[in-house]
């Protein structure tokens, strides 16, 4: 496979994951969905309006997620998204999958390095 | 939507607070608007993203940045096209006001899709209420003759019979190879029926049945019914039971013991008003003492249309030698279960063989006697097999004209689409996708037609029954059943997808794209061919219909022009039948029907009377083995099987049968008489050629037969006594006198309309005896009417099918034209003002439109003959590729392609040069 696709479809494949994650625990804004990201993989990670608003949109289509708007008193209004059952279900295979796939790639990498030594 | 530009909005400058965020907005609100999203999903998505820059350009001042530079780092995130591009495939699969669904790239719901495209495809319907008008007219035509003739077909041949087990139940005939018998095929004698039960070791039961009308004296009124005498195992094989009282026991088959019936339930309601008391009261059937014992269940009515059934009984004299030639017996059985047809045949040979064996002294080795097994369902509908089928084939290619022509429609309409059509491409809809979309919209359409053609077809239907009641078994049966429903549905959506396939052909013939850069449509090269290959093969369709409507009509006159050997008009007949019980003595019977002859004979408007004991064309006939005394034919042959009727003095001359030779029987003719025949011109050739057969004789029965000799007195026309289509066998004529007949049909020649006079001679009836019921009382033109009627049906409904074709193709033909001639109006108006007269102008249109016109008809020819070889049963006295009928129905298309070309040419014609030039 071509490496920049390979790169594009990992990363395509793993923000879903990532934002599945994020909000499993609560509802969250868009906004602090990309900080969190960025801030837990120490800047490796990053997503800006242009990628990370369409893939949430595109979550809410599939009905994975459901955005509400909220006002906090003193706050401004708020976009929060918050993960549904369908969703969360997708979260529990996408992470056993990924689990999966990383165990994968590291006993044939670590085993590579091994025989390389 | 107003468009916004970005001058709409106030250039962003550093001072100002950003806040509120309405800056942002602004900004954002540029970048989406190539988006063209719904107004208030854009305000959503705006607001979210100016909080999300909001949130970071107050972060980054946080941070220590200026303002200026937290401004451009924050919108720098906006410009990535990544933005757009990702929103528009998410954005524009769900916003409210879709206008062009399959825009979206990415496989998605397929439910979710086919509920757009339904919602699309209606909009599109009612946006175009013309279009979609001839559209569903022209399917409903199509479909609601398919669904009419299916559901007879249905009716007819596909559902079983309502008996338990039906595909058990075989009808068993004998079978007299070479005395033309149509398939050989005879009815069983009572010694055969005896056989039959003692030999085979297949069936669980037979019944015998011997049907016939009978004189019933119901509340004072005589009254003729349809009974039969059956054996009393019917019931039992049938699997009926009585609905009140009971059915017969084997008891009541004994001679002696046969004096009860049972009644048909609507018979019981028409004659005794339901009454529960007529089990146990007594009926006089022939003026014969009946007592009621039972009443059958509604719809049961074995054989068809039994009124009134009797037991069976053989007496002694039934069963004897002599009468094993007396094959007048249906015959019903039911297999074993654990056998097959195919076992059951293999027995039933054997029993044949030894039946061979066992009765040497009666003529079966000569004529390759066997035994016939015929399954019931077959042989209720076996003889219209065939013409339903051709009806069915038919209205199928009805159907795929109809379908041709929606696609026409279709076709036009999708070059009228085709920037519609582009736009959807440039979104990134897969042609995948658009084609499923026009499919989904044409199977709709279809769906619609069908609704349309399911209501049609409720009236055709209708028609169809009143029309073939009396001609087809089981058609009143007809209505549109589950079956027909199911068929109904599929055909909608079956054609729906099949004229909806056009323009999806079209569209992956045609690049969209290429429109959208021009602006404006243009007629397309592949679709004008595939418009043209559509028409093309309507007309081709079209001449199979007409080839094979002209095949019937052509039939239907050779049948009108047989000479059926006598002369029908003005003749008028009824049907007389003297009860055994009063007149038992054959004098009797001699003086009334002398009586009767003598007082209508002087009526005024009356020629000529007389009476026969079976009716030509009448649906019976009787025959037998006869000697004939010749030395022109090998002993062998000259004891032939003959077709023979008694017949009064005066029948001859009231049928209009010429007289060849010799003279008619007169009064002379009488018991005491000379036994004297008549015999027909067949037989006089077939056994006396080139001699004068007056003063040859022949006798009833094998030459060991001890019945008297008769001696020919004269020699007629052969008469077509069982159908029009086929000369009869050999035939002669006894007079009435010396074998008398109580039941004869009176035949009247009239001077003036033959049903002006039925009350008159009715009357004279009653005055004989008022309790003799008159029947059957019908012109002869009309029994033969009647006989020919099935064809006549068949002949209908395939010339209103063709006449169908002719329109749905005409409208074809037309359409293309038109069509082309628009296209064409700038080339035209070029040729004019270059100086070309009308007169070019209409060659140039004609000369395409029949060069189209003759391609279709070649091919059509070409079909015509390989289909129409499939209605050679349906055919008579006319060769499949019968030149007159593929020529009018060639010439026939022609005349009406030009008339559908000349119109459209003709305005051609009346193009303005200058008008069409300016818009070049």
């Amino acid at each position: 496979m071509d490496p920049q696709l390979f790169d594009r479809e990992l990363k395509k494949g793993s923000a879903e994951l990532l934002i599945l994650s994020l909000l499993e625990a609560r509802p969250r804004h868009g906004y602090e969905i990309s900080k969190l990201i960025e801030q837990r993989s120490d800047g490796t990670l990053r997503f800006h309006v242009a990628s990370l608003y369409p893939l949430l949109y595109r979550l809410e289509k599939r009905g994975w997620l459901q955005g509400r708007w909220v006002e906090k008193s003193g706050q401004r209004r708020r976009r929060y998204y918050r993960l549904t059952a369908p969703g969360r279900a997708v979260l529990t295979s996408q992470r056993h999958g990924w689990q999966t796939f990383v165990r994968a790639v590291n006993a044939i990498a670590s085993v590579a390095a091994e025989a390389e030594r | 939507m107003p468009e916004r530009s970005r001058s709409d909005y106030p250039v962003l400058r550093a001072e100002r607070r950003w806040s509120d965020g309405a800056p942002w907005k602004g900004e954002i609100a540029t970048r989406l608007s190539d988006l063209k999203l719904a107004p208030a999903r854009e305000a959503e998505i705006v607001e979210e993203l100016s909080q999300h820059l909001e949130d970071r350009y107050r972060e980054l001042l946080s941070a220590g940045d200026a303002e200026t530079d937290a401004r451009r780092m924050a919108l720098e995130d906006l410009d990535d096209p990544k933005l757009v591009q990702e929103l528009r495939q998410v954005e524009n699969r769900v916003s409210i006001e879709l206008l062009v669904p399959g825009a979206g790239g990415e496989k998605e719901n397929l439910m979710t899709d086919l509920g757009q495209d339904v919602h699309y495809g209606l909009r599109m319907m009612f946006k175009d209420p013309g279009f979609t008008a001839v559209a569903v007219l022209t399917l409903a035509l199509g479909i609601g003759a398919n669904t009419a003739i299916f559901s007879v077909l249905d009716a007819v041949l596909l559902r079983p019979l309502p008996y338990p087990e039906q595909q058990n139940l075989v009808k068993v005939w004998t079978r007299f190879t070479g005395i033309g018998l149509p398939n050989d095929q005879n009815w069983v004698s009572p010694p055969e029926f005896r056989d039959f039960q003692h030999l085979n070791k297949s069936f669980s039961d037979l019944a015998a049945i011997s049907t016939g009308t009978f004189n019933l004296g119901v509340k004072g009124s005589p009254e003729r019914v349809i009974g039969a005498a059956v054996s009393p195992s019917l019931f039992r094989i049938l699997g009926a039971q009585a609905v009140l009282g009971r059915t017969f026991t084997d008891e009541e088959a004994e001679p002696g013991h046969d004096h009860e019936a049972i009644l048909s339930y609507a018979f019981w309601q028409r004659a005794f008003g339901g009454d529960r008391s007529v089990v146990g009261s007594t009926l006089r059937v022939d003026a014969v003492p009946y007592t009621v014992v039972g009443v059958m269940p509604p719809g049961f009515e074995y054989p068809p249309e039994t009124q009134i059934w009797g037991p069976l009984a053989f007496s002694p004299s039934n069963l004897t030698p002599d009468s094993r030639g007396g094959h007048g017996l249906e015959v019903l059985a039911r297999i074993k279960p654990v056998l097959s047809l195919a076992q059951t045949k293999t027995d039933m040979d054997r029993v044949g063989k030894t039946m061979i064996e066992q009765n040497r002294d009666y003529p079966y080795e000569k004529y390759g006697f066997g035994i016939i097994l015929n399954p019931l369902l077959e042989e209720t509908v076996g003889d219209v097999k065939a013409s339903l089928w051709v009806l069915m084939a038919a209205v199928g290619l009805v159907l795929l004209i109809a379908c041709a022509n929606v696609a026409n429609l279709l076709l036009v309409r999708a070059s009228g689409r085709q920037k519609e059509t582009a736009v959807r491409v440039a979104l990134g809809a897969s042609p995948g996708r658009l084609a499923r979309q026009l499919l989904t919209e044409s199977a709709l359409l279809g769906l619609i037609g069908g609704i349309a053609g399911l209501i049609l077809s409720h009236w055709v239907l209708k028609g169809l029954v009143t029309l073939s009641a009396e001609s087809l078994p089981r058609v009143v049966q007809t209505g549109i059943s589950g079956p027909a429903l199911a068929f109904t549905l599929i055909v909608s959506l079956g054609t729906g997808i099949l004229f909806g396939l056009a323009p999806v052909v079209h569209l992956r013939r045609e690049g969209s794209y290429d429109v959208l850069k021009s602006g404006r449509s243009t007629p397309g090269g592949a679709s004008n061919h595939l418009r043209r290959a559509l028409v093309l093969s309507e007309i081709a369709l079209s001449l199979v219909l007409l080839a094979g409507a002209g095949l019937l009509l052509r039939s239907f006159a050779q049948i009108l022009k047989v000479d059926p050997g006598f002369r029908p008009e003005g003749v008028l007949t009824m049907r007389l039948s003297l009860p055994d019980a009063k007149y038992s003595q054959p004098q009797q019977v001699r003086e009334f029907f002398h009586n009767l002859i003598d007082h209508v004979q002087i009526l005024p408007g009356v020629e000529a009377a007389g009476a026969i004991n079976l009716l030509p064309l009448g649906g019976l006939s009787g025959s037998g083995t006869t000697t004939v005394d010749t030395e022109s034919v090998p002993p062998a042959d000259r004891t032939p099987e003959v077709d023979y009727r008694g017949v009064t003095p005066g029948y001859f001359q009231a049928m209009g049968i010429p007289l060849l030779r010799g003279r008619f029987f007169n009064e002379g003719d009488s018991d005491t008489g000379a036994r004297v025949v008549i015999i027909d011109d067949t037989l006089a050739q077939a056994y006396w050629p080139n001699q004068d057969p007056i003063g040859r004789r022949l006798h009833f029965g094998d030459s060991k037969s001890s019945g008297p000799w008769m001696t020919v007195v004269g020699e007629v026309k052969h008469v077509h006594y069982r159908t029009l289509e086929a000369r009869s066998r050999t035939e002669f004529y006894w007079p009435q006198d010396q074998n008398p007949s109580g039941t004869m049909s009176v035949v009247v020649r009239t001077s003036g309309n033959p049903m002006s006079l039925a009350p008159t001679i009715e009357k004279e009836v009653s005055a004989l005896d008022p309790e003799l019921p008159v029947f059957q009382v019908r012109s002869m033109t009309e029994v033969m009417g009647e006989s020919v009627a099935r064809r006549r049906l068949a002949l209908i409904l395939l010339a209103v099918f063709a006449a169908l074709a002719l329109l749905l193709a005409s409208i074809g033909i037309y359409g293309v034209t038109s069509y082309t001639v628009t296209q064409r109006q700038p080339e035209i108006g070029l040729r004019m003002a270059l100086g070309a007269r009308r007169i070019q102008v209409l060659k140039l249109v004609l000369r395409q439109g029949m060069l189209l016109t003759m391609a279709g008809l070649g091919i059509g020819l070409v079909a015509a003959l390989v289909s129409t070889r499939l209605m050679g049963s349906l055919l008579f006295a006319v060769r499949p590729a019968d030149p007159l009928a593929l020529a009018g129905a060639v010439m026939l298309l022609m005349l009406v392609a030009l008339l559908a070309i000349l119109v459209p040419a003709g305005r051609a014609t009346k193009v303005d040069p200058v008008v069409t030039l300016r818009y070049e």
